[in-house]
């Protein structure tokens, strides 16, 4: 799949070096979602990874005698999903497009097999996906605060 | 000789030529003049929009975006409310107010023709970006005093490179100014980002902090203007993901807010390390308050 | 008597030169100068405030004849402690400076700024006149002419004016004191201001007390000030009158026992804003204001209206104070809760961002911070403590 227009934005492309992005193009497939439809649910196996290259993307909870909940959306240009990496593989939330999205699609086992022969692309990514990690612990943080409420 | 020594020699002359000016001072900067309300608009559930116009047949009251007034309400007291209007059509004074306190609420009661006193506009206001990109970060009720700049922009894009807007709020039912939002959005010339705390089931957009939405906003230039307008916590950790992206702290902007009683810098109330809010602020460059707003209770 | 130096109720406001401290040219004028100075300030029109005597502490006051001055008396001065009393003598200025600074006078602790008629449509608002009779300040001391000074620098030289206070201040007279006691509280030497005054009057008096001689010597330095001089009788200063009146000065000056550090109070004081000293001091302030309202740079006010019921309102200026907790109320909520933050507020004010507001420190050093506190706060000695600990423990 060419990933070249996403490699600006994407805060994992835009440090892979040129042969390392050729692999990653290589390797990614394209899938397009309608709105409402469901990409994965929660305690399923993070069996792959995304790339949102046009779209939104909601992480949600179901909640009984109520609709589903949405926590956080990730738009153009987010990696989505942390779980393929992170044993025992089990995505924490449900993902489902809000609008009509198009993703780049990694394979899990694929991209953890090639991360295990390439230590220093490992390191990339784990570094990477910390970012993630930290970036939506400060988000999360911060919505505590509530900081739109009346005071 | 000492430093004060200085002072004392050099300012009783000037005292005497300041004198002339000083009775006229207060009754234009002081004296609130009499406004009509002549239209208003629910917001959301605690907002309104409201337009007055002078009751004297006086001069339109002219501000930069970014500016303030002192909106009085007989009976009740005075509070500072930005202007959220058209600098360019200022025969129409609007504000948008969010029902908080006894004042805010008597204003957000008021209904056409109910009669207030107005005094000022008083304060900074934002920076020009002429000849620059225009990013403009909002989040709340702070979507109000980035609207004159706003529309200025609008206006006048072909002056801009890019303008960008990311504009964040509690809920859905929170947002200010939705069909404006939309009339922006659908210009093209303007790159219009929404996101809230909390959607509903019909909210189609995004959900989650404002400080993604940062990213999204292009600019095309090495000179970028940057405005923020929202909580305090909020517009410092905008500033960060800002600077994160290269925009140097001089050339972001923020809007501060402290006790403003007098609004011309002699009442001492909105004091803020060397600033006074309302005569220094309330635009700040971000690098002149940075360090101040992480340290408590200033 | 107005014609004789003009009236400053319609004269043209006029200018104070600058003598540097230096004697230029000085008359000798016998002990009972204040006893014609007075009634000649009175009928020209002035309303005369002098330091008189009321409730035990010698205060400025509006004075109607020299005989309400404290002649005689003195007081004795300390951290949280003040006392007055009747040293048997007939000196007329021994003793320092009390409570009440000229602020009291200049920027009065209540004044009305506007009506609000509330009519069948619109609202009306209309200025309250300020004009009222021209003050005489007499026995005004070098701290306080400092004051003035700053007072001037922020109500005057603003952007904005305070139209009350410069009415009043640019057509009032300053009869000024060189000190000849130096309280335990006072230390307008380490920050430059005195005791002896060097410019912002019209007349200054050095008394003088030589054996049965009283006299004084009375330096102008205004043509204002010249005319006053030249209506009184008076000989030509000798050069021991000339000597003998800064001997008085230089004794007071070594008098003094308080200092400021000679430290940059800036720098120390921004550089620790979240250093412990200001939770130990909040450990004994009480944040009960008086130092903000004895101080006589102090300038903060709170704008409050009273509505009666016939459908007028009165919108006045109060005296407020940093130390008070709804001070900085921000949606109904203080800013600063702690009296730690309200301390450090006043004194980051006072000895740092008052050079970026106003060009010098906000502090003359006329103690009465010290003096007046009630568990005896002493703002010099917490300069120095922190002056000390800061350099124990790097920030």
């Amino acid at each position: 799949m060419n990933l070249a227009d996403l490699r600006a934005t994407s805060d994992l492309l835009s440090r892979l070096d040129d042969s390392d992005f050729a692999s990653f193009e290589e390797v990614a497939s394209e899938l397009e979602l309608q709105p409402d439809e469901r990409l994965f649910r929660e305690n399923d196996e993070a069996r792959r990874f995304f790339i949102i290259v046009k779209g939104i993307v909601a992480l949600e909870v179901a909640r009984p005698a109520r609709p589903p909940t949405t926590v956080q959306t990730l738009g153009d240009g987010a990696l989505l999903g942390l779980s393929w990496r992170l044993s025992p593989h089990r995505w924490m939330w449900t993902a489902r497009a809000m609008t009509a999205t198009r993703l780049a699609v990694f394979d899990a086992a694929t991209m953890r097999k090639a991360l295990e022969q390439d230590h220093e692309l490992d390191r990339l990514m784990w570094e990477v996906l910390a970012t993630q990690a930290s970036e939506r612990l400060h988000h999360a943080r911060i919505q505590l605060l509530d900081l739109y409420g009346k005071s | 000789m000492p430093e004060s020594s200085y002072l004392i020699c050099t300012e009783s002359p000037d005292v005497t030529q300041a004198a002339a000016v000083a009775l006229a001072g207060l009754h234009e900067e002081m004296l609130p003049r009499p406004f009509r309300v002549r239209s208003k608009r629910m917001e959301t559930i605690d907002t309104v929009t409201l337009e007055f116009e002078a009751a004297d047949g006086g001069p339109p009251l002219s501000f930069q975006p970014g500016q303030f007034t002192m909106l009085y309400v007989f009976g009740v007291g005075e509070v500072p409310l930005s202007i959220s209007g058209d600098p360019e059509a200022p025969g129409v004074l609007a504000h948008t107010v969010r029902a908080v306190g006894a004042v805010t609420n008597a204003i957000c009661a008021l209904v056409p023709g109910d009669s207030i006193g107005i005094r000022g506009p008083y304060g900074t206001g934002w920076p020009h970006a002429q000849g620059k990109d225009l990013l403009i970060i909002a989040g709340g009720i702070g979507l109000a005093p980035v609207r004159p700049l706003i529309l200025n922009a609008l206006a006048h894009r072909d002056e801009y490179f890019c303008v960008g807007l990311a504009y964040g709020s509690r809920s859905p039912g929170e947002l200010l100014y939705t069909s404006e939002l939309e009339a922006w959005n659908a210009r093209g010339d303007i790159n219009v980002q929404v996101t809230v705390d909390h959607g509903n089931p019909t909210w189609r957009g995004d959900i989650g902090v404002v400080t993604p939405l940062v990213r999204r906003l292009r600019c095309e230039t090495d000179d970028t203007i940057a405005v923020i307008c929202g909580p305090e916590v909020m517009m410092r950790v905008v500033a960060r993901a800002l600077e994160d992206r290269g925009i140097a702290s001089n050339n972001i902007y923020v809007s501060l807010e402290r006790n403003m009683e007098c609004g011309i810098g002699l009442c001492g109330h909105c004091q803020f390390g060397k600033d006074f809010v309302c005569t220094d602020g309330p635009v700040f460059p971000y690098a002149d308050v940075a360090y101040r707003l992480g340290i408590g209770a200033q | 008597m107005g014609w004789l130096f003009g009236d400053r109720n319609t004269a043209e406001p006029h200018r104070y030169a600058q003598t540097n401290g230096d004697i230029v040219s000085a008359r000798v004028i016998q002990g009972d100068l204040f006893e014609s100075l007075i009634p000649m300030l009175i009928s020209s029109g002035y309303r005369v405030v002098a330091p008189t005597l009321d409730e035990g502490a010698i205060v400025y006051d509006v004075i109607d004849d020299a005989a309400d001055l404290p002649i005689g008396w003195t007081d004795e001065q300390g951290p949280a402690s003040y006392r007055s009393y009747d040293r048997g003598d007939d000196v007329y200025f021994g003793y320092s400076v009390g409570p009440r600074s000229l602020r009291a006078f200049l920027s009065p602790p209540h004044l009305t700024l506007l009506t609000i008629t509330r009519g069948d449509t619109d609202l009306a608002f209309a200025s309250d006149e300020h004009e009222g009779r021209a003050y005489a300040f007499v026995g005004v001391r070098a701290c306080d002419l400092a004051a003035l000074a700053i007072q001037d620098k922020v109500l005057v030289e603003s952007r904005f004016v305070d139209a009350a206070y410069t009415s009043a201040r640019s057509r009032s007279l300053v009869i000024a004191v060189n000190c000849s006691v130096a309280g335990a509280t006072c230390f307008c030497a380490s920050m430059g201001t005195g005791p002896r005054c060097s410019s912002g009057y019209d007349l200054v008096v050095t008394e003088l007390v030589r054996g049965d001689a009283h006299e004084f010597v009375v330096e102008s330095g205004t043509d204002a000030g010249a005319d006053i001089l030249g209506a009184l009788g008076s000989r030509e200063a000798s050069p021991s009158d000339i000597t003998d009146a800064a001997d008085v000065s230089l004794a007071t000056e070594r008098a003094i026992s308080t200092s400021m550090p000679d430290v940059d109070t800036y720098t120390l004081l921004t550089d620790n804003l979240e250093h412990s000293i200001w939770e130990d001091i909040a450990q004994r302030c009480l944040s009960c204001t008086n130092c903000t309202l004895v101080c006589p740079t102090c300038f903060c006010s709170t704008i409050s209206d009273f509505t009666d019921l016939a459908g007028k309102a009165t919108r006045t200026k109060s005296w407020d104070s940093c130390f008070s907790l709804d001070f900085s109320n921000l949606h109904g909520h203080p800013v600063r809760t702690s009296s730690s933050s309200r301390y450090r507020q006043w004194i980051t004010h006072k000895l740092a961002y008052w050079y970026d507001q106003f060009g010098s420190s906000g502090c003359v050093g006329c103690g009465r911070c010290i003096t007046w506190c009630p568990v005896g706060i002493d703002i010099t000695e917490e300069i120095q403590r922190l002056d000390s600990e800061a350099q124990e423990v790097p920030v």
